[in-house]
Order: structure tokens, then sequence, then C-alpha cells
């Protein structure tokens, strides 16, 4: 299992180095002078001076990179071209929203697609599989900020039970947390729960259909012990797999749904950055959320070590 | 049905009959409604013996078996005649909980792909002390210790250490023991492997004959024994049952089979053995030559639902004369405990192995 | 397939088996091998009776937005205030916006503006998934190895703030926002396109067809876009699906199409501040989204149900 760490840990060496230099390539994509570009139009002489200086515009482009790159290792990753703050604590302060947001979404995916998914594959063809189809299908294709304007319309405007908008801190009061989690959750979770529940339905059913499955009921052992104990792990282990794609979408969702609830999450601060033009803290918010990103797909490919053996031992 | 004008081939009910299946019927559902793949089969298999079920690829073998486990699909498969009974329960008949406590415990089963049979995801020691907690009510520790008890008896060097082995980290053979040592954990009276040997060399197949017959004599279980392969048939059996296209054709006490077949197909079958091994087919010896598959007969056997009328067999039988399409034939009895499914069982010669 | 056997019974020495033919691998040829790829297509999809009704689905949207001027009740842009924020009526069948446009005719123009930024996210994700895909699967070796890192690590970066970073750096408009969306869709087509070319190149014909001498250009067009065609298609199919999902994301959170103009999820963007009085803004061309999405998506399984399996194995 340590050997597996390892392994995994150097494997993400080089891909967070192509990350880094992906995101803070995206400074050549700004066509024409990036300063004069990012400061707008109207902009005086002195400002695009400012922005070439925070930049550091006039040094040769390996430079640039080794100072952002020196920086963002520990932990800092300039100033924003905007208010001059760093972009370090502006996403600090508002990564417990969006980790809350992704997080309590993640959990409603898995707590609707796991039974769903289950469900459909132990009954493959009858009603509940092709409701769990059809409500997977839809999942997909619904657009998250639809779906949250339904679910306000019906649980606050109409039914009036649930807040439509805002955030109160964890610390401040747990329950209020919570409340004011549960719409917004079940509108980023929808997705990947509709996308988890296709994926368990396919795998449970390919597994249910393995030799193995046979051999157990052979044993005499009972339906749930068949579905859970032999069925359920081989099964998770394609569904684990891509989990970490999922918080990726989670992760991007969340802009559309912290705009959507007026959540002063991540989202918020990069539709600000991008409509300020605000460089800096655009890198800092992708290179950051791809961090996460890469943590998760570490902790998977763990996960998928105790999932499957072969792996473990190999 | 007409009654045939023998009595079914069982046994005198003073020796030990462990499982006795009668009239046994399987049908599949398909496009063109219930097709019958499994049609009247009937045999016993006796304490401490082996019945061999050889046939061609497709003539129910595994249905019959899988009939007996109650594992046929529930919703794609009935059984509309027939009885099989064990202990004097017929477990075509009873309830899906109920036969779950008898499968694995009085009657198991041991499969083909050793590779793909056993979890990947679980210790062997975990799937072998499952069945027994499943089945003896026992502790965690009593269950694993019976794992390595098993497994000692199978013949897997350091038992003790090896229980904690995932499956993948065992040879083909060794694989295969492991699923014997599961399916005998219990002690079942009756023990059916489907195939157990095909995927092996001759020489690991050996062994795990071996294991197999010292597990049947020291439990004194019944042995239902499915096969492509003649050469194992003669290693092993004591009975055979030939089965063609559903139905049973010949069967026989082993070497009565080997040096005087009966039934055309069998004489095929025989036939198509690899010469080398036919001499000494009926020798324990023979196993280490020939692995052929049975599929060397000229001609296809005919597909489920569309039978040919009359002796199923005879579009490809080099003895068929007009009396075999007109009627259908029954069993007949040729010598005491050898019976054929053929018209002209009587009066043809047929030539066997020795 | 029954063969008729002499039915006299043999002379004694005679061998019965004489007919024996060694061992026989007589195997049924399958009569379905003889139809050509495009007829078994299309038999196989026209018994898709879902996907068929995608495929008209889609027809029809393509149509309307097609002959979008003509087909519309209203001037999609005239304003009239007295009739702000009316329910759906004869008149005005999915009702009015804000300031008393007509939700039907400007649907009618957005299906237009979604549709063709979907194709157009489509054709920029095409166009740098296929080609490098080719290169990566047809050289393999270090070119391989290197864009599929590069594949991997965008694929690590959220797609949806990858895209917004890329508005960002751009600009925010529709042109700029599907552009973003088709960088964000280019991975699954590298890996496709990577995965079936190096099937493919394992194939004999290709060697033997560049040992004549074939140029590459031609061993490409001729011997592996053929057989890549098909699990694009399908991706094609779903993408469309996805990308109009993603303009519509844009869109509402204001980084994709610009007023006066609006596309599907525009609408939504600006209908939700009166959500309470008038959903309908909010709920018609969400629901127009969902529809058209969906459709996509069906086309899509239909698509890939319908092609062989190899490149069912090859997708994804
Ligand atoms: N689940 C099923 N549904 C429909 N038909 C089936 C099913 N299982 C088996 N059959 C059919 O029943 C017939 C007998 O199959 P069976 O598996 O018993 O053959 P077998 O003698 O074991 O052959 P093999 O030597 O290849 O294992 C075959 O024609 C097969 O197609
Ligand atoms: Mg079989």
């Amino acid at each position: 299992m340590l050997r597996l760490l390892v392994r995994r840990l150097l494997l993400m060496v080089p891909i967070m180095v192509l990350v880094s230099f992906i995101v803070f390539g995206l400074v050549l994509l700004v066509p024409g002078d990036p300063a004069i570009a990012l400061a707008g139009p109207n902009a005086t002489e002195q400002r695009v001076e400012a922005i070439r200086e925070n930049l550091g515009l006039n040094d040769p482009i390996l430079q640039q990179y080794g100072r952002w790159i020196g920086g963002a290792i520990q932990g800092d990753l300039g100033e924003s071209l905007f208010s001059g703050r760093s972009v370090s604590q502006a996403i600090a302060e508002r990564v417990p929203v969006t980790m809350s947001l992704a997080g309590a979404a993640l959990l409603i995916a898995l707590l609707i697609a796991v039974p769903a998914g289950i469900v459909a594959a132990t009954n493959r063809g009858r009603p509940a599989d092709s409701m769990a189809t059809v409500g997977a299908s839809l999942g997909l294709a619904m657009p998250s900020f639809w779906l949250g304007l339904v679910l306000v319309l019906l649980f606050s405007v109409w039914l009036g039970w649930l807040p439509a908008t805002g955030y109160i801190p964890f610390g401040e009061n747990p329950a209020a947390w919570a409340v004011h989690l549960i719409l917004p959750a079940l509108t980023l979770g929808a997705a990947a729960a509709a996308e988890t529940t296709r994926q368990l339905r396919g795998s449970l059913t390919d597994v249910l259909g393995q030799d193995y499955v046979r051999t157990a009921r052979a044993k005499g052992l009972r339906r749930h012990t068949v579905v859970f104990k032999h069925g359920l792990k081989n099964a998770a282990i394609p569904v684990v797999t891509v989990l970490g794609f999922q918080v990726a979408f989670l992760l991007g969702g969340s802009v559309v749904v912290e705009q959507l609830f007026a959540l002063p999450g991540l989202g918020g601060l990069a539709i600000r950055a991008v409509l300020n033009r605000d460089l800096p803290m655009i890198q800092g918010v992708v290179m950051f959320t791809a961090v996460i990103v890469m943590i998760v797909n570490l902790v998977v490919d763990l996960l998928y070590g105790w999932l499957n053996p072969k792996v473990r031992t190999a | 049905m007409t009654t045939p004008d023998v009595t079914p081939p069982s046994f005198a009910p003073s020796r030990d009959v462990a499982l006795q299946v009668d009239g046994l019927t399987v049908e599949f559902a398909t496009d063109r409604g219930w097709t019958r793949v499994v049609d009247g089969v009937s045999f016993s298999v006796l304490r401490g013996e082996t019945l061999a079920i050889v046939g061609e690829s497709g003539s129910g073998k595994s249905v019959t078996s899988l009939a007996c486990m109650g594992l046929l699909p529930r919703r794609s498969s009935r059984t509309p005649s027939g009885t099989a009974e064990l202990d004097g329960v017929d477990l075509l008949s009873l309830p899906v909980r109920a036969m779950e406590d008898l499968r694995g415990d009085r009657i198991a089963m041991a499969f083909q792909e050793p590779m793909t049979s056993l979890n990947p995801a679980y210790t062997v020691g975990d799937q072998i002390a499952e069945v027994v907690r499943r089945h003896r009510d026992a502790a965690r520790k009593e269950g694993w210790r019976r794992a390595v008890e098993v497994l000692d008896l199978v013949g897997i060097p350091r038992a003790a250490e090896r229980v904690k082995s995932y499956p993948h980290e065992f040879s083909g053979g060794m694989r295969q023991r492991v699923m014997i040592a599961m399916a005998i954990a219990c002690e079942p009276a009756v023990l059916i492997a489907d195939e157990l040997t095909t995927a092996l060399d001759v020489t690991i197949q050996a062994q795990v004959l071996d294991v197999v017959r010292q597990m049947r004599d020291q439990l004194g279980m019944a042995v239902l024994f499915i096969t492509h392969d003649l050469a194992v048939v003669a290693d092993i059996a004591d009975r055979v049952l030939v089965m063609y296209a559903g139905q049973e054709v010949e069967t026989s006490a082993v070497d009565d089979l080997f040096a005087r077949p009966a039934h055309p197909y069998t004489e095929g079958l025989l036939r198509s053995m690899p010469q080398s091994s036919t001499a000494t087919a009926a020798t324990a010896t023979a196993v280490g030559t020939g692995r052929r598959r049975l599929d060397s007969i000229p001609g296809q056997p005919p597909v489920p639902g569309s039978m040919p009328a009359g002796c199923r067999f005879a579009p490809r039988c080099p003895y068929a004369v007009e009396a075999c399409v007109d009627g259908v034939p029954e069993l007949l009895q040729v010598r005491p405990e050898h019976f054929a499914r053929c018209t002209r069982a009587l009066e043809l010669t047929l030539r066997g192995t020795r | 397939m029954t063969r008729s056997r002499p039915t006299d019974p043999p002379a004694a020495d005679h061998d019965p088996w004489s007919g024996f033919t060694g061992w026989a691998d007589a195997e049924a040829t399958e009569d379905t091998r003889t139809e050509s790829a495009v007829r078994r297509f299309v038999r196989r999809f026209s018994s898709q009776r879902l996907a068929m009704v995608a495929l008209v689905a889609i027809g029809f949207l393509v149509a309307v937005a097609a002959f979008a001027p003509w087909v519309v009740p209203h001037d999609p842009l005239a304003q009239n205030l007295s009739r702000a924020l009316e329910a759906p009526s004869a008149t005005y069948w999915f009702g009015t916006d804000a300031v008393g446009r007509d939700t039907l005719s400007r649907m009618v123009f957005g299906a237009r503006l979604s549709l063709l930024a979907a194709a157009e996210a489509v054709t920029v994700a095409l166009v740098l998934g296929v080609v490098p895909g080719l290169v990566a699967g047809f050289f393999g070796g270090w070119v391989d190895i290197v864009l599929s890192r590069i594949t991997d690590a965008v694929m690590r970066i959220p797609p949806l703030i990858l895209a917004i970073a890329i508005v960002g750096v751009f600009g925010p408009n529709l042109r700029n926002a599907m552009f973003a969306v088709g960088v964000i869709f280019a991975p699954r087509f590298l890996r496709l396109t990577r995965s079936a070319v190096m099937a493919v190149r394992e194939e004999t014909y290709i060697e033997a067809s560049r040992s004549i001498g074939t140029s590459t250009g031609a061993v490409l067009r001729r011997h592996v876009l053929p057989n890549i065609l098909s699990p694009l298609i399908v991706q094609i199919s779903l993408s469309m699906g996805f990308a109009m999902l993603a303009e519509a994301s844009l869109s509402f959170l204001g980084l994709g199409v610009q007023p006066p103009q609006a596309s599907w999820g525009a609408m939504v963007g600006t209908g939700y501040r009166f959500l309470d009085l008038a959903p309908h803004m909010v709920l018609i061309p969400g629901f127009a989204i969902v529809l058209a999405v969906l459709a996509f998506n069906v086309l899509g399984d239909g698509l890939r149900d319908s092609f062989g399996r190899e490149e069912r194995a090859a997708d994804r």
C-alpha cells in the first residue's frame, strides 16, 4: 500500500508541472500586449505599467514562470490586478464555502446513486430499472442552474420550506449551514448522481453476471450477501475510478450554483476575476482547483488499491 | 411421452442413493417461446460413487446440473416436469430460501473457470469461511479454522499461510483445488463438478482428479462429474451418462461403455478420442494424452427448438434406417445396468476401445 | 445443415465413419456478414424507436433554427412594455419577458444561436482533438507520451473553470466561450481518436500498405479515417448535447452570448430575477434545453448501439 502511495505521488509530479505550465500559459494566450489588453480599453499609461510590473512582463518568459511557480509552491499566487489583494488569501477565505458545497453535493450524489444503481441493476428490465434509467438521462440533460431554479421555485417560492439564497458558516450555526446547503447541493449533485447511477448500474450488471457471483450463489449465500458483498465491492471499482472526474465536474459546476444561490465561494471570485480580466486571480483559482482534483485522484488511487487486491500486491 | 417398456436406469434403493433425478425437463424463454433444452433426463448418483455426464457442447450437461442446484435464471427458465430428490426432498419444488439453505451445504458445486469463479476482491480464506459461517452458524474464527483445514485437505501446501492469499496469487491448478475446498467445506452429500479440469494441463489435471477422488472416498460424497473428455471419464467415473441434444442416450458402468458401446453416438465419441489414448482409455493412466473437445463427429448437433423428428441423432448417424426417423426411440436395456436410446441397440454391434 | 446418410445397414467390413472428416470446425457462416456496414447500421438504427424520435426532434429543431426569420410569430426584439411579463396566452404562446418581447420568437432565434454555438464548440474540439489524436496514435513513441500527458493534465483542471479562465483571457463573448468549450472537450476526442488509431494500426493491411510506399496521409485517409468515423460520430452527437449545456451555463453566467441576443441559457439567466412573478420565463427555455440535450444524448446512445462492437469498444 505504501509503495502504491509513493508510486502515485511520483506520477503526480509531472502532471502537476504540466498543469502549472497550462495555467501559467494562459498569459501567453492574451491577444496582443497582455498588459494593454488586461488593462482594458480606457486604461491610463500608469495602469498599464502597473500591470506590466505586477506580472513581471518585462522579464524573459521562463523567469516569469519560475517566479510564479516558486511563489505558488510556497502558497503565494501573486496579487490581484484589480484590488491588489493577495490571491491566496482571497481563495482561502472562500474555500470553505466551495468545499462545503462540493462535499455536500458529492454526498447527496452518492446517497441517490448507490441505492438507485443497485435497484436498477438487480431489477433489470423492470419498472424500477426504467425509472432509474430515465431519471439518470434527465439528470444528465438538465442544466444545473435550471434545476436549481425549479427547486427554488418549488421549495422556496411556492412551499416556503427552504431558504433560496445565502450562506451561514458552519462555525456560526451548523443547522442553518446545513439548511442553506440543501438546495444548492442537490442542484449541484444531480448530474453527478445521474452519471454515477448509470455507471453503477452498468458495472453492477456486469459483475452480477460474473462467474464468481454464480459461485457465491452456489454456496447458498443469501441474496443480499451476494449483491452487497460479492457484487458491490467489484462494481465499485469503475465507479471509484472516475470519482476524480466527478469532483472536477462538481468544482466546475459549483461556479454556476454559487452564482445562482448567492454563495460567497470560489465561483463568485472566478466570475468577478473574469469580468475584471484579473489574470493572477484566474490563474490562482484554476491552479488551486486543479491541485484539489489531483489530491482527490490520489485518494481515489488508494481506494482503488483497497478495492482491487491485484493492484495492491502487484 | 409414451411409457418406456423398461424401467428407467435407477438402482436398487437398498444401496445409498444420494441424488435421484427423474424425468428432468428444462425450458428457456426465447424469442420463439419456451424452448426445451433438457428433455426427460433421469439418473441417480450413489454415495461414494462418481457419475460422469459426457456429451458435446450444448447437449444440456450444465443446464442439468444447474437445475439440481436451483441456479437456473429464475425469470427466463422453468422445469415443467421432473424431480431431483436429495434425502427425499425434491430440490426442484423447494422454495428459494429453503434451496439456499441446502446449496453449499448438502449439495455443492465446483465450476470450470478457476480464474473467474473466485472473487478477486476477497482472500480465499474469507471465501471458504463464508460458506461455513453461512451453513454451520459458526463464529468467524471457527470458519477460518475450517478454511485452513479444507485447504490442507485438498493438498495446498502451507495452508495456514495461503489462506490469507487472494485468488490471483494462486496457479490454475491450485485455484481449482481452492474451488474444491470451498465446495466440500460443509461436507456435502453431493458434489457437482462442471468441467472442473478442462482449463488445466494434463499433469495438473491428473492431480486435481486425484483430489476429487480422495475427497469422495474420505467424505463418502456422491460426485456428479461433467466433462467433454472421455479420457477423464475413464479416469474418474464409475458410471457414465451420455447426453445428446438434451436427452440421455446411453448410460452404463464405465468399463462396459468403453468396451461395448450400445449407441452409435457413443461409438462416435469413442472414435474421436485421440488414437494414442483410446488404446488405454479405460485405464486410469490414460489421462496424460488427449484432451480434445468432443466436437469431432461429422455434422452439427440439432439446435434446441428445432429437433429432428424421431431419433435426434439420426441425421448424423451412419447406422440410421427409416425406422429411426419414424419412431421416437426409448431407452432400451441392452445388458444389466446398461441402457441405450437407440432402436437398433440390440441388433448393432458397435466398436469400443478394447 | 443436416446431411442425409445411407439408410441401409453397412457391410461388415465397411467403416461406418468413413464420412468422418477430421476435427470438424464447420462454423455456420453468419448471413449478416455479407450485409454492407451501412445497411446493417441503418437496419439496427431504425429498429431503435427512441433514437429515431430523437433524430426527428433534432431535425425539427434544426429546421426551426434554419428558417427562424420566417417561422417566428413576432419580432424577437420588438419591445412592448404594456404587455411585459405576461403568462402564456393565445397571442404569446410562451408568454413575454420583462420588456414585453415574445418568448417563443426569442426562443426560435435562441435555437439558432445555441445550435450554432454548440456546433462551433464541437468543431473546435474536433480540430484540437482529432489531429493530435491521429498523430499520437499513428506515430506512438514520445509524441504519444507528450500528447497523452498534456491530455491528462488538461483533464485534471475542472472543465468549467478552465472554460471560464479561457473566456477570462480572451474576453467574454459567445465566440470565445465556445472556443473554450471546444478546448475542454478536445481531450475526449483526442483519447478516442488515439485509441481507435492504435487499434487500427495493429492491422496488417496498414503495414502492407505502408510497405508499398503509400504516403502517411493516404494511409490515414484511406484506412484510418473510415475506422474512427463511427466512434467519432457517436462522440459528436453526445458532445453536441454537452456543448449546449456548457453554452447555457456560460451564457447564464453572462460570459457567453451578449444582449440583446439571447440563447436559451441566457433567457433563463435573465428570467430568474422574475422567478416569482413570471416563472414561465425560466421554465420554458430551460425545458427546451433539457429536451434538446436529451435528444442529442439519446441519439448518441442509439448511434453507439447501432455501430458494430469494435466501435463501441473503442469509444470512451
Ligand atoms: N440461460 C440460458 N438461456 C437460454 N438458453 C440457454 C441458457 N443456458 C443454456 N442454454 C441453452 O441450453 C443448451 C444446453 O446448454 P448447456 O450449457 O447445458 O450445454 P453443455 O452441455 O453444458 O455444453 P458445454 O459443454 O459447452 O458446457 C444450449 O443450447 C444453450 O444454448
Ligand atoms: Mg457446460
